[in-house]
């Protein structure tokens, strides 16, 4: 018989106690995955908090390095004063501490702004730090005397040395403003051996405590700040842990990407700089010089975590050159002081290049002292960064073939810079570009299209323009730099 | 043991309660994946990517509702996201009256095992709607969200889908070619 029956009612009928026996290897496979899952659930925590701690600290590092261009030969000094304050207690010498630390102290008196800087740096919290800065000022004092010594202007040369010897020992010690002041008078003085001799036989008195006190002091407080960064650190990773929690939390239980949040990109991109205005940061004479920029290539690695099914972040190390040619310069040699100094390029010169002179082409040159001729060329200015993007992104389409917007900024550290001139076939290494920062930033924005090839492997390819903020310290002359490239990389989702 | 003390031990990622929470709920979740899989080997990979979420989610289980219905939702939406994507660029035809009721005659000779094929058979979106509508009872509504679309695109993949079944069913040989609307 056959009847006539609502279609979504016949299924409905069928299907109502319809049920399938799963295949019997299936639970095989599942227990399987699971046990692997395990193990690969440590893998990722480890990635996560490793990676979020290795960005975390080069840019530290990088922060640190970039906020004072010397800041490494301070560091090195008072490490030194460190070390020899350490000495000096085990040897319980109180000469040579004072000695040897006035002669750190001397060298680092050179950047005398810098070392002073830094101590003051440990100073605010402590105040049992104080006694450290009279040493500081105190020491600065008795360098400037200990210069005028070395450069015999003395009268009583042997005298007046072991005079040093003691006051600055002295000084050294002596932390309270009445000593330092009888001291410091001592000092102007410059009076004989007697006084100072009993100055010396009270700081003898003195010596083991005060001079224990202050290392130690230094000693706790250089402690105290090498850990301070690890403990902001640690908690910058709890925090960033708890919101990886909290968006883990946040997701729907339909997610299918919660088993690879992660992919790694190897990327590389065709790019090429380009200016929104004219100038030319190279020298102010040459502004209306055309220019031809020049295309390269950047590689690097990309780490991408899903944080929702839509946003993404990402993070990677790329390297790569940029540059570009002025064109219709001259170049000449001269021997002409007047013409080197008028030479206004920011270019610090190689010394095997320092008499080369850069003009607009057809400028008028005194022939004179020239050593060469005007021969008429193009500089080429390359430079190499490496770049760290931080970057997110957000799925306009999400389906096999994705689109995202892609907005971020990246550091730059300036890694290669190099000015030279080419003209008749030659080229000549004139130096390095002075007013280049060795770090700068960019803002980024791109677009990204990414397809499926399989479950873990994307192909993707991103055009994204990047707009350079910071990259000169001075005489800019207007340019403003920007980086477009087309990233293309290779996925893969763990 | 009581369902409730499998499910606490499979919240600690317990390797016995996660077995025997799979002998108790593996056909009815296969079945799942049947209906909405293309063929038996996706449904067989649906089944264990299925499972795995849900041992991966099952500590969000609250206890509130039935734990059945909480499993299989997992695993549908699961199926969905593998699918619901699939059609990108769709010709939608609006011609299509999407309130009429189709009408099958059959004899009911039609073996279940025919139905699931000819459900497994259809373009993926059509097959999606079609389960969620007609098998597990959601309103365009539901659907529409579930799988970003609009509710008019929902009701006219479920048209088409009914469509194309009935056109499937009437060609099967096995009953009369006679179609009538209300």
């Amino acid at each position: 018989m056959k009847n006539k029956k609502n279609i979504e009612r016949f299924f409905q009928e069928n299907f109502k106690d319809f049920e399938v026996q799963a295949p019997a290897d299936s639970w095989n496979t599942i227990s399987r995955k699971l046990q692997k899952e395990k193990k690969k659930r440590v893998l990722p925590l480890w990635i996560k908090f490793s990676s979020i701690a290795a960005t975390f600290l080069l840019g530290l590092f990088l922060f640190e390095y970039n906020s004072d261009g010397s800041q490494n030969q301070s560091i090195t000094s008072t490490d030194d004063n460190i070390t020899n304050t350490n000495n000096t207690n085990d040897k319980n010498s109180p000469t040579l501490n004072t000695s040897k630390s006035n002669t750190e102290l001397l060298t680092s008196t050179d950047n005398s702004s810098n070392s002073s800087q830094s101590h003051g740096n440990y100073t605010p919290t402590n105040p049992s730090i104080s006694p450290k800065n009279t040493v500081v000022s105190l020491s600065n004092s008795s360098t400037s005397k200990f210069n005028t010594s070395q450069y015999k202007n003395s009268t009583d040369k042997t005298s007046h040395s072991r005079n040093e010897d003691i006051n600055s020992k002295t000084d050294f010690v002596f932390s309270k403003d009445n000593n330092r002041a009888e001291i410091v008078t001592n000092n102007e003085n410059k009076s004989g051996i007697e006084k100072s001799q009993s100055i010396f036989n009270q700081t003898i008195d003195f010596t083991s405590n005060p001079s224990n006190t202050v290392s130690d002091s230094r000693n706790e407080e250089v402690v105290a700040t090498t850990e301070e960064p690890k403990e902001e650190s640690n908690e910058i990773l709890d925090y960033l842990a708890q919101l990886n929690d909290s968006t883990e939390d946040k997701d729907s239980e339909t997610n299918s990407n919660s088993n690879n949040r992660w992919s790694l990109t190897p990327n590389v991109a065709p790019i090429t700089m380009n200016s929104l205005s004219g100038g030319s940061p190279i020298s102010d004479q040459l502004n209306g010089n055309s220019k031809e920029y020049l295309a390269s290539m950047s590689v690097g690695l990309g780490v991408n975590y899903a944080v929702t099914d839509k946003i993404n972040i990402r993070t990677g190390v790329n390297k790569f050159m940029v540059g570009y040619n002025t064109h219709d310069v001259a170049v000449y040699a001269t021997a002409n002081a007047i013409d080197l100094l008028n030479n206004n390029i920011n270019v610090n010169y190689n010394p095997t290049s320092n008499t080369l002179v850069i003009k607009p082409e057809n400028t008028f040159v005194t022939e004179s002292a020239n050593i060469l001729p005007p021969q008429n060329g193009y500089l080429n200015h390359k430079f190499g960064y490496i770049e760290i993007p931080m970057e997110v992104s957000y799925k306009l389409l999400d389906t096999k073939f994705n689109i995202d917007i892609i907005g971020g900024f990246s550091t730059l550290f300036l890694q290669e810079n190099e000015v030279s001139v080419i003209g008749n076939g030659m080229k000549t290494t004139l130096g390095e570009a002075n007013n280049m920062n060795d770090i700068h930033f960019s803002t980024n924005l791109g677009v990204g299209f990414r397809y499926e090839i399989f479950k873990s492997f994307d192909i993707s390819l991103e055009p994204m323009f990047k707009y350079q903020i910071g990259t000169y310290s001075k005489n800019s002359e207007g340019f403003k730099p920007y980086i477009l490239g087309v990233y293309t990389g290779l996925s893969f989702k763990f | 043991m009581d369902l409730k003390q499998i499910i606490l031990d499979c919240q600690n990622n317990e390797p016995l309660a996660q077995e025997q929470l799979y002998k108790l709920f593996s056909s009815k979740i296969f079945t799942v994946c049947l209906k909405y899989s293309r063929n038996y080997e996706e449904a067989q990979d649906n089944l264990q990517e299925g499972f795995l979420l849900i041992f991966n989610k099952i500590d969000k289980y609250d206890f509130k509702g039935s734990f059945e219905g909480w499993i299989k939702r997992v695993v549908t939406n699961y199926i969905l996201q593998q699918y619901r994507t699939s059609v990108v660029f769709e010709v939608v035809k609006d011609n299509v009256k999407v309130e009429e009721d189709v009408y099958i005659d059959t004899d009911d000779l039609l073996g279940i095992d025919y139905l699931l094929k000819i459900i497994q058979e259809l373009p993926d979106r059509y097959r999606l709607v079609f389960n969620l509508y007609v098998l597990d009872g959601y309103t365009h509504k539901d659907i529409a969200t579930m799988l970003g679309i609009t509710e008019g695109t929902s009701k006219s993949n479920l048209a088409r889908a009914k469509m194309i079944l009935k056109q499937k069913i009437d060609d099967s040989g096995v009953n009369i070619k006679e179609l009538s609307f209300r």
